[in-house]
């Protein structure tokens, strides 16, 4: 028996369950074309639309999780460390953002400090897994590249976004797919009447 | 030596059964999770799993509540302070366990075999 094992379940279950980063992904995405004011995102309606869509998804990702895996209260501790990470993650976007807008790097600030954020926030609480190593090492050699000089604030910034996006919903697909290795398939457990007569 | 009358070392029966342990040590590091997760992260069956609840609620060591979340019943357990402290004096004294099996040397029995390649330095 495990002893570590069984007391990052919880942990490893939050941050297991990928399917919640696709819509998350796909708001970047579409904040980025939408800054950009590519084709039918130009409106700016359709973005909010897109926000609304991407708010129903998750709540429904988030039943379906409930309903096959369980749910889970964290400890008072472990949700007053979720807000400072979630503060610092913003913070460190924020500068990689700002960075962006007012120094002229050849580099695109906003995709390294979300590849830094994004493997801080696996590896501190559940470890890094293959594939967060893969994708987040890929958004910081793109961020990294000596091309982003001449493009402008507002082009590298969202299409920093874009990387973004693109990154937080490969993770996320990975990360479900851990999940099922660790804790079984949907279909292996019949959740039903959970009571099961205690 | 390990004294067997080390009553320190004496392990909790009820939390030892490795189905219970399991249980235990998975709300250690939350508030409280459900019927559904417990399942999912102990690996036990249905029916397991719910007898052994039903012996560490009445040991007191877990609070059981039920209620309904939308329509579908929903069972939430956590650890009482009791259950919480005795899960944590458990895994300790395993360590300890574990940390003094490596120390003690246990004595030669002279019917057994002698290992290859020598003698076998210790004590008895």
């Amino acid at each position: 028996m495990e002893r570590a094992h069984l007391e990052s379940a919880a942990a490893t279950y939050s941050y297991l369950r990928g399917l919640l980063s696709i819509p998350v992904g796909v708001l970047f995405i579409l904040a980025g074309l939408s800054n950009l004011e590519w084709g039918p995102l130009r409106q700016v309606w359709v973005f909010g639309a897109a926000v609304l869509a991407a708010g129903v998804a998750y709540l429904l990702i988030t039943r379906y999780y409930t309903h096959h895996y369980g749910r889970v209260t964290p400890s008072t501790r472990a949700q007053v460390k979720a807000v400072i990470a979630t503060i610092v993650c913003a913070l460190v976007v924020t500068g990689g953002l700002q960075a962006d807008w007012s120094l002229d790097l050849p580099v695109n600030g906003t995709a390294i400090a979300f590849a830094l954020v994004m493997a801080a926030n696996y590896a501190i609480p559940v470890g890094l897994r293959a594939h967060h190593m893969v994708i987040c090492g890929a958004l910081l050699v793109a961020g990294l590249l000596p091309l982003w000089g001449d493009v402008g604030p507002d082009y590298k910034i969202n299409v920093g976004l874009m990387l973004m996006g693109v990154a937080t919903i490969a993770a996320g697909i990975f990360d479900h797919g851990a999940l099922k290795r660790t804790f079984g398939a949907p279909k292996d457990l019949n959740p039903g009447n959970s009571n099961a007569g205690i | 030596m390990l004294e067997s009358s080390d009553e320190d070392l004496v392990l909790d029966r009820l939390i030892h059964e490795p189905g219970r342990l399991a249980i235990m040590t998975v709300l250690s590091s939350v508030a409280a999770a459900d019927f559904v997760f417990l399942q999912r992260a102990t690996r036990l069956t249905k029916g397991n799993l719910s007898s052994h609840l039903a012996k560490l609620e009445e040991a007191g060591l877990v609070e059981i509540e039920k209620k309904f979340v939308g329509k579908r019943p929903n069972t939430n357990v956590g650890l009482t302070p009791a259950g919480r402290e005795r899960v944590a004096r458990h895994w300790d004294q395993l360590e300890r366990l574990r940390a003094l099996s490596r120390t003690v040397v246990l004595p030669q029995d002279p019917a057994s075999p002698r290992p290859l390649g020598g003698e076998v330095s210790g004590t008895a």
